[in-house]
Formats: C-alpha cells, structure tokens, sequence
C-alpha cells in the first residue's frame, strides 16, 4: 500500500469520526432530539471508542514515520506527545472501564485540539512561523493532501475539504473529547448516581 | 416529557439488553469494522500497485521534458574552510570577511558547475533553495521578477543551490521544481547529506534554514548572509552595499 493510499484511507476514517463528533455534540447541545438507544451504546462505548480513535492514530501517524520516511515537523511532534499518552491511559482505562480518566485525557485531548488548530493554521498559510525553513526541523508542509489540493506557493492545503495529518490530529482529538464528554447514562442520571468522571 | 419517554425507552432498553442486548452492540462494532475495511480495501485495490513512497508528494506526468529523472544529488568538492553556521539576528555575521570556500560542482544534466570569485574575478551571490520549503517556494518567482527587471547587478553571478533533497517530501525531485518554476540562472546540485539535510554546499557556507542567500566579492570574501524570505528591497539594498 502506497502513502498516499494510506492517507487517503485514514481521510475516509476521518470524514466517519467527524461525522461522529458532530452527532455526539447534536446530542449533547439538543437532547431532545438524541435517541435514548444511541446514548446508551454512547456509553457502553465510550472508553472503548476513545481507546481505539488514540491508538489508530498512534499507530498511523508510526506508520507514516517509520515505514513511509515522512519526517514529522515540530507541531507533529507536540500532538504526538498528547496522541500517544492518550493511546496509553484509555486502554488501560477502557480495560479497567475507569471512567474518572476523563480528568486525565480531557486535558491531554483539549491541549492536543489546540496544537493542531493551530498546525493547521500555520498549513494554510493563515500563520507563520517565521520566514524560513529550518534545516533541522521540516516545515508544517504537509507530505500529502486527501480530497483537496494544494496551493502553488504555500504548498499548504487549499480549498474545501482538504484533508492532512494535522486535520486528522484535530479530528482525533476532538472524537476522543466528544466521546469523554458524551452525556451520560439515563439510568445513571435518574437513579441520581454520580458519575465516575 | 421528553425525558419521560427516553426513561421509559431505557426500561425497554434495559430489558432487552438481559435478553442478550449486549450482542447487538457487538453487532454495530463488527459491521463498522467491516465497512471500514471495505472502504479501506476498495481505495487499495483502485490505487494499483504504486509501492513508490515517494509518490505521495509528486505529480508526475508523462510530459515533464524528463525533468522527473534530473539526478537529485551531484558530488561537491569543496576547496578552503568551511564558514561558520548562519546565526540569526547576528550583528555582525561573523562569516563576513572570512574567505568564501570554492566548490565545485555539477548542474542537473552533469554539467560542471564552479564557483570561484578567485578564478573569474567577479562577485557571486548562491541562493540555496530547498524543494519542500514554501519560503523558497515563495521567494523564487520574487528573485525571477528582480532579474527580468534588469535591477541586478552585471556583474553578479547568480547561481541557484538544489539543496536538502527529500525524497518523502513535497516537489520532489527538484529538478522538475526548479524547471517548474522557471528558474533560468545556473543550478548546482548539491551532494545529499541525507533525507532533507543540509548538503555538502551549504554546510561549507553555514546554511541554517532556507532560503539562504550568501554574497561573496571579486575579492572572494563573504560580504552577507541572509536565511528565509527576504524582499527583492531589502536585498538590494544588501547587494548593492556588499558590491560597493
């Protein structure tokens, strides 16, 4: 399997988890419309779902480095700091179903989201870091482009939807926030029990 | 009322899932990861057989000119010492006044490539220009502008430095970049240091980042560095007080 198929393969894996992300947050913000059914698998699965969103993207973004060569940049290497713990801790709290993880990957996923909203800025060009390519360290170019193209001088992505590592990152975090901090069980709620997280 | 009928449906819920309602959440688990292998497998098999990593940042078309098997790294012989690395904000640049290392080398079809102020006697300015970086992406078509204009100097030579080649990375391979680009002053290629890394050229003139831009007199002395984006002003400015 070549990169790019890769890639495109997790920007299909994406475009799922943001559907997801946006259902979740439907549910959450109008929970009149939220079917009780899909709260309740919600909440079955929620540490299990968070656990394998982390652990597939630790596993993509090693694959892409140590199979494909691709040289993470700088603000790759600060989401993987996060991506990876994440990986860690909510298996081992998927494992344990110790839902007061949420004090520990909330957090971890909150900081991630910003550093890559901001990784995709520095991509489009909307920011800079400076004004120059650091011989050391890569520049926040992206190695491949899903669903998009990119611009001639930037070599960023431009236009709608185009999918990167750094947009993957953003959506990986924010399906592992949605699924932390997905409503909780009726059962839970009515039977005034606390919840574990 | 709404909350009615949710507690009422999580009764039923609730009954059905000891009647074996857990099964079914493995059932939506299972179709999932079969409609994920699905599509994962069905953008496999329209890929074809494409094992070449390095395809994912090139748009490779059959009517390049040829300009997609333009060799990537040249041997570089480097004569004199090496300058000091380029240190941003430094005032003054320490490399200014020490004695600029000659190279030789080779263009993209082999042809030989020597710069030498202390052989032609002129002044020359390397612009070392890294394939994936969007400020040498950005700053050729300014310093193509700055030379169709007529502003630069006769008596410059300008010579363009193919460096820190990365087969993984975007605009690879820099041959069919700078042809892309249009670049028409003179091309040395650098001798690969590694994936992305400074090569043989621009370790000798202190390369930190790209761009880079290095001025060295008829006298064969470094006058200025500069590193990243810089405004065909500003340069200059720069050129016309080093080659006062």
């Amino acid at each position: 399997m070549s990169a790019t198929t890769l890639h495109d393969f997790f920007a299909v894996l994406t475009i799922i988890a943001a559907v997801g992300v946006l259902l979740i947050l439907i549910a959450r913000v109008v929970p009149a419309v939220a079917s009780v059914r899909f709260l309740d698998v919600l909440y079955k699965l929620q540490l299990p779902l968070a656990a394998l969103v982390a652990t597939v993207s630790t596993l993509g973004s090693l694959w892409f480095s140590e199979h494909f060569g691709w040289l993470p940049c700088r603000f790759c290497w600060y989401q993987r700091v996060f991506m990876y713990s994440l990986a860690v801790i909510l298996i081992i709290a998927a494992v344990r179903r110790d839902r007061s993880v949420r004090w520990y990957a909330v957090p971890l996923a909150g900081i991630g989201i910003l550093l890559s909203s901001w990784h995709m800025l520095l991509e489009r060009g909307v920011v800079s870091e400076s004004k120059e390519c650091l011989a050391s360290i890569p520049c926040a170019v992206p190695n491949a482009i899903s669903f998009g193209h990119r611009d001639p001088i930037t070599l960023g992505p431009a236009g709608f939807p185009a999918i990167t590592l750094a947009v993957m990152a953003f959506v990986g975090f924010a399906a592992i926030l949605a699924l932390l901090l997905a409503p909780e069980s009726l059962e839970e709620e009515e039977n005034g029990q606390p919840s574990a997280g | 009322m709404a909350n009615r009928q949710r507690a009422e449906a999580r009764r039923k819920a609730a009954a059905k899932a000891a009647n074996g309602g857990g099964s079914k959440s493995w059932m939506w688990i299972t179709i999932g990861i079969v409609v994920v292998l699905a599509v994962g497998g069905i953008i496999w098999a329209s890929s074809g057989s494409d094992n070449n990593a390095a395809s994912n940042s090139t748009d490779p078309t059959a009517t390049d000119g040829g300009t997609s098997n333009l060799p990537v790294s040249q041997p570089v012989v480097v004569t004199g010492d090496a300058l000091p690395a380029y240190v941003t904000g430094a005032n003054p640049d320490t490399a200014v006044g020490k004695a600029a290392p000659a190279l030789d080398g080779f263009n993209f079809l082999g042809a030989p490539v020597k710069v030498d102020a202390s052989a032609t006697g002129r002044p020359y300015m390397l612009v070392y220009l890294a394939h994936w970086c969007p400020h040498c992406n950005a700053e050729i078509p300014r310093l193509l502008n700055w030379k169709h204009s007529g502003q630069v100097p006769a008596n410059l030579d300008v010579f363009g430095v193919a460096t820190a080649v990365s087969p993984t990375s975007v605009n690879f391979p820099p041959g069919k970049w700078f042809s892309d680009k249009g670049w028409d002053w003179p091309v040395m290629v650098d001798e690969s240091q590694g994936d992305g890394a400074a090569g043989t050229a621009a370790q000798a003139y202190g390369a930190t980042g790209w761009p880079y831009i290095v001025i060295v007199g008829a006298d064969g002395t470094v006058k200025a560095r500069l590193s990243g984006e810089v405004q065909i002003s500003d340069l200059q400015k720069v050129v016309d007080q080093a080659l006062a």
